[in-house]
C-alpha cells in the first residue's frame, strides 16, 4: 500500500477512514494466512487479528518495512492460539518430515472447482504433509513473500536455517506435484 | 584397466556404447588417473563443440561412479540459479547440466510453477462484509486512551510527552503528588505518633508530645514554603475533586456533562499551567 507510513499515523490518531483503509489493504493476507493455518473458521479468526491490530496499533513505532512481518505475527499467533484451544489435534502442528515419494500418498484428487482451485487444493494437501517448521516457512517465505531475515526474526531461528529449509521444501513441494501431474495426465489420457 | 586400454575405448565409452563392465572399468579409471581424466573432459567439451548427440545422463553416470551426484548438487542450486543468486562460474555448471538432464529440467520447470502457485496463497479475498464487521468490532474497542480524549479534548500521550520535556518534571511531580495527599488525607501524624509509642516504650509522654510539637512545626515551615499561587490552586482542586465525588452520585446526563465541561476547563486552566516560582 501507498502512504502505509502516513495512513498507519493516521489510524494511531483515530481516522476511521485510515483504518478502513489499512483493513482493506491487508484483509487478503490475513485471510490467507488464517485459511492456509486454520482452514475452517478462518474469518473468525481474521476478525481477531484486525481487532488485536487496531488494539496494538499505538505501540508500532517502526518502519512502515516492518509493518507486514508485524501483522503477519499478529495472525500466525491468533492461529497457533486457536488450534491449541481446538480440541483436535490439528494437522498443521505435525513433526514428520516427509520424502518428496510420499508427499503424493494419499492426496485425493479434486474434483470440483476451476482448475487452478483444483491446483491450489492439491498444494494445500502437499503442504499438509510437512512438519509445522516447514510449513511456517513456506507460508512466511515463499508465500507470503517476507525477507530471509523478516522470517528468521519472527521463528527466531537463524538466517542459513531459514534459507536451506525452504530450498529443500521446495524441491520436494516440486517434485511431488509434478509426479502428480504426471499422473494426472496420464490417467486422463487412458 | 591401463591408460593404454582406456585410451582404445575412450570414444565408444563416450559414446555409450561399451558393456556395462567395461564401461564400469573405465569410469574407475579416470576416477583415479589424472591425465585420463583430463583427455576424458576435453574430448568431451569438443564432441559437445561439434553438437555430437550425447546419451542422455551419460555424464551423471560417469559421475556416479566417481561417487558423485551431479542431480544433488544441482537441486541444492535450482532455488537459488532462479532467484538469480548464484555467480557466474556455479550458473554456468548448471545451465550445463541442465542442458543434459531431463530429470533436473522438469525439477526446474514445477519449481517455476510452484513459485507462482505458492504466491498465489498469499491472498484469499474475504467476504464482502469483512470490512464492515471489523469496523463495528473495532468502534466498541476504542482504545481507552482515546475514550479519554474524546471526553475530555486533553490529548493525554502529547501532554506526557509536553510534561517530560519540562526541566524540573520530576521535582514539580513529586511536588503536587505530597501535596495532593495531603490536602486528602492531612499530615500522617497518627502513624507517627503511634510508630514512635510502639518502639520507645519508655520515652515518657511528655517527650513524645514535644516531639509530635516538632515534627507538625516542621510540616507547617514546609507548607509556608510552598508558593501561594500553587497552593490555592491545590486547595480549588481538592475542593473541586471533593465536589466531583459528591456530584457523581447522583449526576444526571446533564451535570454529567457539566461537569466533565467542568473538570475539562480546570484540568488545561490550571494543574498543567502551573509553575513553582523561582
Ligand atoms: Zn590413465
Ligand atoms: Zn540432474
Amino acid at each position: 500500500m501507498e502512504n502505509l507510513d502516513q495512513t498507519i499515523k493516521a489510524c494511531q490518531q483515530g481516522n476511521a477512514l485510515a483504518w478502513e483503509a489499512l483493513i482493506k489493504a491487508y484483509q487478503g493476507k490475513v485471510f490467507g494466512v488464517a485459511f492456509y493455518m486454520l482452514k475452517d473458521k478462518s474469518e473468525d479468526a481474521a476478525q481477531e487479528v484486525f481487532i488485536k491490530l487496531y488494539r496494538n496499533l499505538g505501540q508500532f513505532h517502526s518502519s512502515a518495512q516492518s509493518f507486514l512481518p508485524w501483522l503477519l505475527t499478529i495472525a500466525r499467533n491468533c492461529c497457533l492460539d486457536r488450534l491449541r484451544k481446538s480440541k483436535t489435534k490439528m494437522k498443521y502442528e505435525s513433526d514428520a518430515e516427509v520424502e518428496p515419494e510420499t508427499i503424493a500418498d494419499g492426496i485425493e484428487s479434486p474434483e470440483e472447482g476451476t482448475v487452478e482451485e483444483q491446483r491450489k487444493e492439491l498444494l494445500y494437501q502437499a503442504i499438509d504433509k510437512f512438519d509445522q517448521t516447514n510449513k511456517d516457512i513456506l507460508l512466511l517465505k515463499d508465500i507470503q513473500g517476507l525477507k530471509t531475515e523478516d522470517v528468521a526474526a519472527v521463528l527466531e531461528m537463524p538466517t542459513g536455517t531459514i534459507k536451506s529449509r525452504s530450498n529443500r521444501a521446495k524441491i520436494k513441494l516440486a517434485k511431488a506435484l509434478s509426479n502428480f501431474s504426471q499422473f494426472k495426465i496420464k490417467a486422463s489420457g487412458n | 584397466m591401463n591408460c593404454e586400454k582406456f585410451k582404445t575405448v575412450i570414444k565408444e565409452f563416450i559414446a555409450g556404447e561399451l558393456s556395462e563392465t567395461e564401461h564400469e572399468h573405465c569410469g574407475n579409471h579416470i576416477a583415479e588417473c589424472e591425465s585420463c581424466l583430463t583427455l576424458w573432459s576435453a574430448l568431451v567439451e569438443s564432441e559437445l563443440d561439434h553438437s555430437i548427440k550425447l546419451k542422455a545422463g551419460f555424464s551423471q553416470s560417469i559421475l556416479q561412479d566417481v561417487g558423485l551426484d551431479a542431480c544433488q548438487q544441482s537441486e541444492a542450486m535450482l532455488c537459488d540459479y532462479l532467484e538469480l543468486k548464484l555467480d557466474p562460474l556455479q550458473t554456468e555448471l548448471l545451465k550445463n547440466h541442465l542442458q543434459d538432464c531431463e530429470n533436473c529440467q522438469a525439477t526446474q520447470v514445477s519449481l517455476q510453477i510452484l513459485d507462482a502457485e505458492l504466491g498465489a496463497l498469499a491472498e484469499i479475498s474475504p467476504s464482502p462484509n469483512f470490512i464492515k464487521l471489523v469496523l463495528a468490532q473495532t468502534l466498541e474497542v476504542e482504545p481507552a486512551e482515546s475514550i479519554l480524549k474524546r471526553l475530555t479534548g486533553i490529548d493525554f500521550q502529547a501532554l506526557f510527552v509536553q510534561l517530560m520535556r519540562r526541566p524540573r518534571f520530576p521535582i514539580e511531580a513529586a511536588f503536587a503528588a505530597t501535596v495532593l495527599w495531603t490536602s486528602f488525607f492531612g499530615v500522617p501524624t497518627g502513624i507517627v505518633f503511634s510508630a514512635q509509642a510502639d518502639a520507645l516504650p519508655l520515652v515518657s509522654p511528655e517527650v513524645v508530645q514535644e516531639r509530635i510539637e516538632d515534627f507538625q512545626s516542621n510540616v507547617n515551615a514546609g507548607m509556608d514554603s510552598i508558593p501561594v499561587v500553587v497552593s490555592e490552586q491545590f486547595q480549588n482542586f481538592s475542593t473541586a475533586s471533593r465536589s466531583f465525588l459528591e456530584d457523581r452520585r447522583d449526576a444526571s446526563q446533564q451535570n454529567r456533562i457539566a461537569l466533565r465541561e467542568s473538570i475539562t476547563n480546570w484540568y488545561s486552566n490550571s494543574i498543567f499551567n502551573f509553575s513553582v516560582d523561582d
